[in-house]
């Protein structure tokens, strides 16, 4: 089986055992948070749009850079996830070969693409409209799919040529969002993919073990991509999320009065304990 | 000064600033006098294990961060669509969770059902 081959049948086969159907998946993060149960960060970092699965024993993270193009940040994502569906996440950290165009690589970003906007979608899209550039922006919008991705399907289901499909790719999100009246709810998707996200569940986690005063604001700062402690205190605070203790009033400090206890004190510690 | 108290002093150095405290603000974070902070930081001073554990929670780090002994870095396998520059902080970012989530497990902190 060739590698497109290999990455759309496993991109099938998810959203068959997850029940998407043709469906948009509206939170690439989300889906996989709750399928796999596998933590998301993006990260505030000089890799906007960067990617990588880490495994360590039976537990796995993704993160992806933060970005200004949130459909990149989406296809990521997907990538990634196809490497953990391909059970691809196998090379250790310091191999220094990113950028060589492995078959892991190829399948990865077949499976990305197919689970972002599946065939059958496509093809049943083109059936209704003529497929001119209105068509390729109602795909992008609706599967939050780059008009790269959009346009490779449209060309695969036929609906469109080999030139057609060149001219399509060079066109970005940003401007078909513009020129077709949804500019307001791409600006929102570049606001969420350009802030700092941490996985879900460990952040959390961590936040409980702030409640118990086991976990510093610096921890949470930290692990949510923010800079400052103080400010994450006053966040949770706002939201009624203190440390337990933290809002008891502190007992006085006793004073030293350069006396020994007298005998009723001694008798009042001592009660009970013989 | 010993080399290795000089570049646990560095590390601090970075944590601290990493999450923008002064080494006022750490000193009342971490109920450790700014006077000693200074003299860990720049190497004068060698730091008890309590004084690290301390310092390393209060700036939201892992005391083997600072006694550059986390290891998380040679067991951990992973896959990409990045590059040798932009692999570094994805990889940091995650090696510092997966040491989180192990010190929430050691802590007894339980995951959400």
């Amino acid at each position: 089986m060739s590698n497109e081959k290999t990455g759309q049948k496993a991109a099938d086969d998810f959203r068959l055992e997850f029940d998407l159907g043709v469906k948009p998946v509206v939170s690439m993060a989300r889906l996989i948070e709750q399928a796999m149960g596998i933590g998301v960060a993006y990260v505030d970092a000089d890799a906007p749009g960067h990617g990588m699965t880490m495994r360590l024993g039976d537990r796995h993270m993704m993160s992806v850079g933060c970005t200004e193009h949130p459909m990149r940040l989406r296809s990521t994502l997907a990538h990634e996830l196809g490497h953990l569906r391909l059970s691809s996440v196998d090379r250790y950290l310091g191999h220094g070969e990113w950028d060589e165009r492995t078959p892991d690589e190829i399948q990865a970003d077949s499976f990305a693409r197919h689970l972002l906007v599946p065939l059958d979608a496509v093809r049943a899209a083109a059936r209704k409209i003529v497929a001119t550039t209105a068509l390729l922006s109602d795909l992008v919008q609706r599967y939050m799919a780059s008009p790269n991705i959009v346009a490779i399907q449209l060309r695969d289901v036929q609906a469109i040529d080999q030139d057609t499909f060149r001219e399509w790719s060079k066109l970005s999100s940003g401007r078909l969002a513009t020129q077709f009246g949804w500019h307001a709810e791409y600006e929102a998707l570049v606001a969420q993919t350009k802030k700092p996200r941490a996985p879900q569940a460990l952040l959390a986690r961590a936040i409980d073990g702030y409640r118990w005063n086991l976990v510093t604001p610096a921890t949470i700062a930290r692990l949510d991509g923010q800079r400052d402690p103080r400010m994450v205190v006053e966040q949770l605070k706002a939201e009624g999320i203190v440390p337990v203790g933290a809002d008891e009033g502190a007992a006085e400090r006793p004073k030293d009065v350069g006396e020994g206890l007298t005998p009723e004190e001694v008798a009042l510690l001592m009660s009970g304990t013989d | 000064m010993s080399d290795v108290d000089f570049q646990i002093g560095k590390r601090l150095v970075a944590a601290r600033e990493a999450v923008g405290l002064s080494q006022r603000d750490l000193e009342q974070y971490a109920g450790i006098s700014q006077s000693t902070i200074h003299r860990i930081e720049t190497g004068h001073r060698a730091a008890s294990i309590l004084e690290l554990s301390t310092l390393a929670d209060a700036c939201g780090v892992l005391i083997a961060d600072l006694q550059g002994t986390n290891a998380l870095a040679e067991q951990v396998l992973c896959a990409g669509r990045t590059d040798n520059a932009g692999s570094r902080a994805l990889a940091d970012y995650m090696i510092y969770a997966f040491g989180l989530a192990q010190r929430l497990d050691e802590l007894g902190v339980p995951e959400a059902a």
